[in-house]
């Protein structure tokens, strides 16, 4: 047995061309005959081992009737199994495990992890695994937890940004936004069923679907050998994409605005565009959207220099989010209720700019994947959050994207940035959000004909038909 | 997320967004808390100073002389003082990334009602708008070059530059910090965006409705009391703030008597020592004396309501807490750690009342609070289970295996706050600026694990009560009487 994990265990270690860091730890990887991929980092500046189920789940695999379901699920992790009763005693085993915990979902993720001092590791991995293989998902225990995720929507549409971010979404998403709206709504969640919860266990929670990460003060055989044991009975799955296929996101028809009325102080406006997928064609698209990302967030950029330096706009940020199934673009801007044309005027002039040749200089470029390689050290230094970096990309990219990301990215040109502008951006349809107050629509006349003038967007949305006869059902 | 990500009082959770957006690290973002764990924190990993042979002075003690001391070793940390300024080196080896901070004493003792947010902006413009030999673009060129960060803001009882770096490169960055603090240019251009991005976050406030409740309640407890001036100031003060006054605020600041500086890494304290006399030591010494801040007291419970139309109600209820070096200190974190655990079970898994019951401490300052936060539709039911939990703590012996665990998952918290070097570097700072004695965090650890349950019935009898209590939402739902019951 023991000789098995020798040979079967990889170590990986992402390569940093010309790096002045220090090596990075490496990632020990080794893959269960179900499937189940292991990942490792072993640091032993802290007495700390974080472990990090995650599963290829969330909004993505959401049609209308499962929408917010993803985020159910993870509460109901939390509760019985087949070996703790209830969240009583889920609880209590916690605390006497010491344990920090979370999880979240996101629209491609679920992720739960625990943390606890590494003497606790056995227990702790022994924990994990019945929790992610024998949930029961008890009638009582699931109404109860219908009412504790109705009070984190009523917490979430307390915030004005809830509703701007989530009006947007559904125009930039328009044939299928559940597919990008892991909070989901209150009729799913309270027409939840127990066999409904069944399904998403059955379709995605299976090991050749899923990662486990542990860092920290760990061994990666001790790791790889638990987990051997552990999951040995855990049965592999059919496929779950290829039954089931993410949906194809069609485009932004055509450029329309969006205007949300809520208690705010600024106003805040966000115009969004389709952008690339990581498992795409376009893929090394996503790398140049990255480095100009980090180019121009450097204080002394043209971006910022233009935008808010200029004091057109407070706050102004430009980024691809990285997504398997089409990550969107966002131009991000905040301003003053006096100064809102002055602000979008100059972000939208801003956008031909970034893809001239004397835009960023080799300085600024070579800085911002420093940036990068920076930020990854800093993502190292603090393992149990490592965890929750390595599931992320391992469920959006893949383990490989991540590995050889750096390098990529320090290969992404000034043409490449060019091209993923005009591929993408330039000329292309998007969606115009705008949040203000009441009072600022009424006395400053900020409306949608005013935002649609200001960005030249000349014919005026019809927003019927936003979720009606074209959205999925 | 089964938790949520503000107001995580009792048992520290991992921040994790529900969105999917990666955002680049950014080291001081885990400074910007409001509550228990991240603040006050221990790192286990620390040799035990057990058999310390010359023990180091405190922050008041140092700060009256101007004769440098020699460096005096404590396990892995290192004091000297140069020229009045309280250095302090704690060394890890191998670690990958170094940080500072620069702590400058005094918080709202600075400023008065009139000029509130003063030390803020002057701080947060000497640290991005570049120096008298740099400009702000040369500076971000710089630090971009280096990839190293700067930032700098103000707090209640100090206010700080931070710096975090690659180890090779910790020496530029920090005479690149200094020279923000002791030559900032102060663009006028940057000084008008500054503003506009301190008036902004003062506008946020109100638009979120945890930002307005937390507002409410500081204004609320500390009503009449020095930190009623917050650092960041009001939409008034900020407004009327001008360059001259930044430029004459900053050199107040200038004197080694009101400065503490932390370096933690993979350095050489000698040479953090030598680096640091070379180009601070010839500020002058300064007047400046640790003057302990009043406390709160409140004699009567009481509940002041904000109507908002909001989907549920946030409501929070405050109360006096014992100071860090108050022998109640680590009594005090372990039982709102409990009581935390026990607002979750009762509130949560028992009744379905709320996503968000939770109880702790807020001790980034040296007056601290006590806290019992909740979001609920139904006030007055909620309310009720919480306030008896509160109860019980006084009343019932809190069982030994329970209290065990909730002491592992607070050591856990405290380790993890301790992963960082900027973490490192923040808390034994603030232990040394809030406690006097920055081997307060180093003992944490211990002292909470020899808390007992009789403690823990003391604490809630001594101090869990007169509750001062906020509530942002709908004043029809609340009932004034339960509201003021405890």
């Amino acid at each position: 047995m023991q000789l098995r994990f020798a040979i079967s265990a990889k170590v990986v270690i992402s390569t940093f061309a010309g790096a002045a860091l220090a090596a990075p730890p490496p990632i020990q990887t080794h893959r269960l005959p179900n499937g189940l991929e292991v990942l490792v980092v072993e640091n032993q500046s802290v007495p700390l081992v974080t472990i990090e189920f995650a599963a290829k789940n969330g909004s993505m695999t959401e049609p209308p009737s499962y929408n917010g379901l993803s985020h159910l699920y993870e509460h109901m992790f939390f509760k019985a199994n087949a070996v703790i009763p209830n969240q009583e005693a889920y609880l209590a085993r916690m605390r006497q495990l010491g344990m920090q915990f979370n999880g979240s979902t996101g629209t491609e993720r679920v992720n739960y992890f625990f943390t606890t001092t590494s003497d606790h590791l056995a227990e702790s991995m022994q924990f994990m695994r019945d929790a992610i293989v024998s949930p029961l998902f008890e009638p009582k225990e699931l109404e109860q937890e219908k009412q504790v995720v109705i009070g984190e929507i009523d917490r979430n549409e307390s915030n004005p940004y809830y509703h701007f971010q989530h009006e947007v979404s559904k125009r930039v998403w328009w044939k299928y936004p559940s597919r990008k709206d892991p909070l989901g709504n209150r009729k799913t969640v309270l027409a939840a069923t127990r066999e409904q919860m069944k399904t998403i266990q059955k379709r995605y929670y299976i090991p050749n679907n899923s990662v486990l990460v542990v860092t920290g003060d760990v061994k990666a055989i001790d790791v790889f050998q638990q987990t051997e044991q552990l999951y040995q009975k855990w049965k592999a799955g059919p496929d779950p994409f290829k039954k089931f296929p993410l949906v194809h996101h069609p485009p932004i028809p055509r450029s329309e605005v969006v205007m949300v009325e809520q208690p705010v102080e600024t106003v805040s406006i966000e115009l969004v565009w389709h952008g690339p997928s990581t498992v795409d064609d376009h893929v090394e698209l996503t790398y140049s959207a990255d480095l100009l990302g980090y180019a121009i967030q450097e204080p002394s950029s043209p971006f910022e220099k233009n935008l808010v330096e200029s004091g057109a706009c407070v706050h102004a940020a430009f980024s691809w989010s990285t997504q398997m199934n089409v990550g969107p673009i966002t131009l991000g801007l905040e301003a003053t209720p006096d100064k809102v044309d002055e602000c979008l005027k100059a972000a939208i002039a801003e956008l031909p700019r970034m893809k001239s040749s004397d835009y960023l200089s080799d300085e600024e470029l070579r800085n911002a994947s420093h940036r990068l390689e920076v930020d990854q050290a800093l993502e190292r230094e603090k393992p149990s959050e490592l965890a929750h970096v390595l599931t992320f990309w391992w469920c959006s990219a893949g383990l490989n994207y991540y590995l050889s990301y750096l390098d990529n990215v320090k290969k992404a040109t000034r043409a490449d940035i060019a091209r993923f502008l005009e591929t993408y951006v330039l000329g292309k349809p998007y969606v115009l959000g705008a949040m203000v107050s009441p009072k600022m629509a009424t006395e400053l006349h900020l409306n949608r004909a005013h935002f649609e003038r200001l960005a030249g967007i000349g014919e005026r949305a019809d927003a019927s038909r936003v979720g009606a006869d074209k959205a999925e059902r | 997320m089964i938790f949520p990500s503000s107001f995580r009082l009792a048992r520290g959770a991992p921040s994790a967004m529900a969105g999917d957006r990666l955002q680049p690290a950014r080291f001081w973002a885990s400074l910007a808390i409001f509550v228990l764990f991240a603040l006050a924190s221990s790192c286990a990993t620390s040799t035990p100073s057990s058999k310390t042979s010359n023990p180091l002075p405190t922050a008041t003690a140092q700060s009256q002389s101007s004769a440098d001391s020699a460096p005096v070793s404590d396990g892995d940390v290192t004091f000297a003082t140069v020229h009045g300024m309280q250095v302090f080196i704690k060394r890890i080896p191998g670690a990958e990334l170094v940080s500072g901070q620069l702590d400058i004493l005094g918080g709202v003792r600075n400023w008065g009602k009139e000029d509130a947010g003063v030390e803020q902006l002057a701080l947060t413009v000497s640290a991005s708008g570049g120096t008298e030999t740099l400009d702000k673009d040369a500076f971000a060129r710089r630090l971009a070059t280096l990839g190293s960060m700067i930032a700098a803001g103000a707090g209640n009882d100090a206010s700080s530059f931070r710096a975090k770096s690659l180890k090779e490169n910790w020496d530029t960055t920090f005479e690149l910090m200094v020279d923000a603090f002791l030559h900032p240019g102060l663009p006028p251009k940057e000084v008008e965006l500054q503003r506009q991005q301190q008036l902004s976050a003062l506008r946020h406030e109100q638009e979120d409705p945890d930002a307005q409740l937390a507002l409410i309640a500081h204004e609320r407890i500390f009503k009449n009391h020095p930190y009623e001036n917050r650092s960041i100031g009001t939409l008034e003060t900020v407004n009327k703030l001008t360059r001259d006054q930044l430029r004459s605020h900053l050199a107040k600041l200038r004197e080694t008597s009101r400065l503490i500086l932390v370096v933690v890494g993979d350095v050489e304290p000698d040479h953090i020592i030598t680096r640091a006399r070379d180009l601070l030591g010839h500020l002058p010494l300064g007047t400046y004396r640790h003057t302990p801040m009043p406390p709160i007291r409140f004699d009567h419970p009481t509940v002041t309501t904000v109507a908002k139309k909001l989907p549920t109600n946030y409501i929070l209820s405050s109360f006096p807490g014992p100071g860090w070096k108050d022998e109640d200190f680590a009594l005090g974190m372990v039982a709102m750690t409990v009581l935390g655990w026990r607002q979750w079970i009762e509130v949560r898994t028992k009744r379905n009342l709320s996503y968000a019951p939770s109880a702790g401490m807020a001790t980034n300052a040296e007056v601290t609070h006590g806290l019992l936060y909740v979001t609920a539709v139904d006030p007055n039911a909620t309310m009720k289970v919480m306030l008896d939990e509160a109860r019980n703590l006084k009343e019932r012996p809190v069982p030994a295996p329970e209290l065990k665990g909730d002491v592992s998952t607070l050591v856990t918290s405290f380790i993890a706050a301790n992963e960082t070097t900027d973490g490192q570097a923040a808390l034994l700072a603030r232990a040394q600026v809030l406690g006097g004695d920055w081997r307060l965090i180093r003992t944490l650890p211990d002292r909470m694990r020899a808390v007992t349950s009789e403690g823990i019935e003391q604490f809630a009898r001594k101090y869990i009560a007169n509750l001062q209590t906020v509530v942002l939402g709908d004043p029809e739902r609340i009932d004034p009487a339960l509201f003021s019951s405890l």
